[in-house]
């Protein structure tokens, strides 16, 4: 799919599958086109190019979308005097789903206590849960959520997590986008890396960790000594503080070979395997924020 | 398409802005009564059917309130869960339209009865020649006044698919009708009474120049409803939600 706003491709040839039975996370920085991408293939924003297709057909040819899926969004929202319970009832009575499915998925967010409440009086976080119950109102086979984690407490991330990879072993999809990379490397079975519109990388987890080469990380009082003899042997080297740096292109023999004949002693010496984050931003050219 | 239009009912049941609104047309249809009514000189048929026409007001608020329904769900962020439950957004629009007619014509009986129990007895009190007036004329104004006030609301969720800010919609159109039409009054009154306002006027029985007949009146503003909420479908339709 491509998507034009005016001058500005947002999305520029975007093209994944998402499979059944696992949890799939949808990466990018932000602007990177996840969230236009995610309202395209819900029919909420036409592509420019392209389409996008639920077991074969556009979301809005869908007999019955909601209940083949449930989808949470930015800026999905309520109206802040309307109770949490008569928002799910308008929904379920709109998508011709039984009213009794309000209160069930309530239940299933754990906010049965608050239904009565009207939304405007509710935190971002039981925002969050309300915009995941309405999504669960049919029963979807397919969950697409955009960034669910904002504004969850650690017990809710924990929860959704554990939400979300119990609803993919039932057979079902989950398309999630998330910036936040190490709740994702926890979740998702399968990513897809985009950045500035385009796909970078899209596989299992592990093969795109596996497909990168790690780095050997070595602390000594004569760091700088050391740094240099790595560099003329053409090593990659970045100082990630006084005494450590982070050695790319050797092994950890190779560096501790060299830290002898240079006669600079060395503190420590580990491998330091390719974690999600360095293959994020690897893929998408993003520098990680200093520390 | 009924479980759309019910579903409409249900959001519009469960905020505290219908009833916001029917408190509304009811105090200041019975303000506008008790001004009428206390006016003096009330001796034709024609001064008679004006104090007692009561749906002035709740045509205005109805518009009001159909272009508040419908800008709302993109104000709020409603319009997302709504499209997902029924992505097919002409009929969206369209079963708003059928909810804010049915709507108009609910609140639009509240209002001629308020006026009809207010106005009666006070003219009839103050010696008001009632008998000029028959029961088919009581029954034309009440029928008019619940049409203008039905065809108000569709109007109004037409205008509110076509601008969806909240804020413009409303300000844009209240513009437009004290202040553009009035001018257009000025400048025509034979268009002037073809506009929203001049259609709406020739059902209140309002004292304006070259009104049209109530039944023409009645079906200039359905064709101001039905080609407003087309447009409005057809907008919808193609513009994408973010």
């Amino acid at each position: 799919m491509r998507k034009r706003f005016g001058g500005v491709t947002a999305v520029d040839g975007v093209s994944f599958d998402v499979e059944p039975g696992r949890v799939t996370g949808f990466l990018g920085p932000n602007g990177a086109g996840k969230t236009t991408t995610l309202r395209m293939i819900l029919g909420l924003a036409h592509p420019t190019s392209g389409t996008a297709t639920i077991d074969g057909r556009p979301y809005r040819a869908l007999p019955d979308a909601a209940r083949t899926v449930g989808a949470v969004l930015e800026r999905s929202g309520f109206h802040p005097g309307r109770r949490a319970r008569d928002h799910l009832r308008a929904v379920a009575r709109a998508a011709r789903i039984p009213e009794s499915r309000a209160d069930e998925t309530l239940e299933i967010v754990a906010l049965q206590n608050a239904r009565s409440r009207r939304a405007g009086q509710y935190s971002l976080g039981m925002r969050q849960r309300l915009a995941l119950a309405t999504a669960l109102l049919g029963d979807p086979r397919i969950l697409i959520l955009d960034e669910p984690a904002n504004g969850l407490d650690p017990q809710g991330i924990r929860w959704l997590r554990d939400f979300m990879r119990w609803y993919a072993s039932q057979g079902r999809t989950v398309l999630v986008s998330s910036h936040v990379l190490s709740e994702m490397a926890q979740t998702a079975d399968a990513v897809i890396v985009i950045a500035r519109g385009r796909v970078v990388a899209q596989g299992p987890v592990t093969e795109l960790i596996a497909g990168r080469g790690g780095a050997v990380e070595v602390r000594s009082p004569g760091a700088e000594r050391l740094a240099a003899a790595l560099r003329s042997r053409g090593f990659g080297v970045e100082r990630s503080d006084d005494h450590t740096l982070v050695v790319t292109g050797a092994d950890v023999a190779a560096v501790g070979d060299l830290a002898l004949s240079e006669g600079v002693a060395v503190h420590g010496l580990r491998e330091r395997s390719a974690s999600l984050e360095d293959v994020f931003f690897e893929l998408t050219g993003e520098e990680s924020a200093p520390s | 398409m009924s479980s759309l239009v019910s579903a409409e009912f249900l959001k519009l049941r469960t905020t505290r802005t219908a009833y916001g609104f029917l408190a509304a047309i009811v105090l200041l249809t019975l303000g506008v009564v008790a001004a009428n009514s206390a006016n003096v000189d009330l001796s034709t048929k024609e001064d008679l059917e004006e104090a007692l026409s009561g749906a002035g007001i709740a045509a205005a608020l109805l518009l009001v309130l159909g272009i508040v329904a419908t800008t709302g769900e993109h104000r709020h962020g409603t319009i997302t869960s709504s499209l997902l439950a029924s992505p097919d957004r002409r009929r969206l629009v369209g079963a708003k339209v059928i909810a804010y007619l049915l709507t108009g014509a609910l609140l639009g009986i509240a209002a001629v009865l308020a006026t009809f129990a207010v106005a009666v007895p006070w003219l009839s009190a103050r010696d008001a020649p009632l008998d000029l007036l028959d029961l088919g004329d009581y029954l034309g104004l009440f029928v008019e006044g619940v049409a203008v006030s039905a065809l108000s609301g569709a109007v109004g969720v037409g205008i509110g698919a076509i601008v969806r800010n909240q804020v413009a919609a409303v300000v844009g159109t209240l513009i437009y009708l004290f202040v553009l039409e009035p001018v257009i009054g000025v400048i025509s009154s034979d268009v002037a009474a073809y506009t929203i306002g001049g259609s709406q006027s020739a059902l209140t029985a309002a004292p304006v120049e070259d009104a049209l007949d109530p039944l023409v009146g009645g079906l200039v503003l359905a064709a101001w409803a039905l080609g407003l909420s087309l447009a409005g479908a057809e907008l919808e339709e193609r513009r994408d939600v973010v």
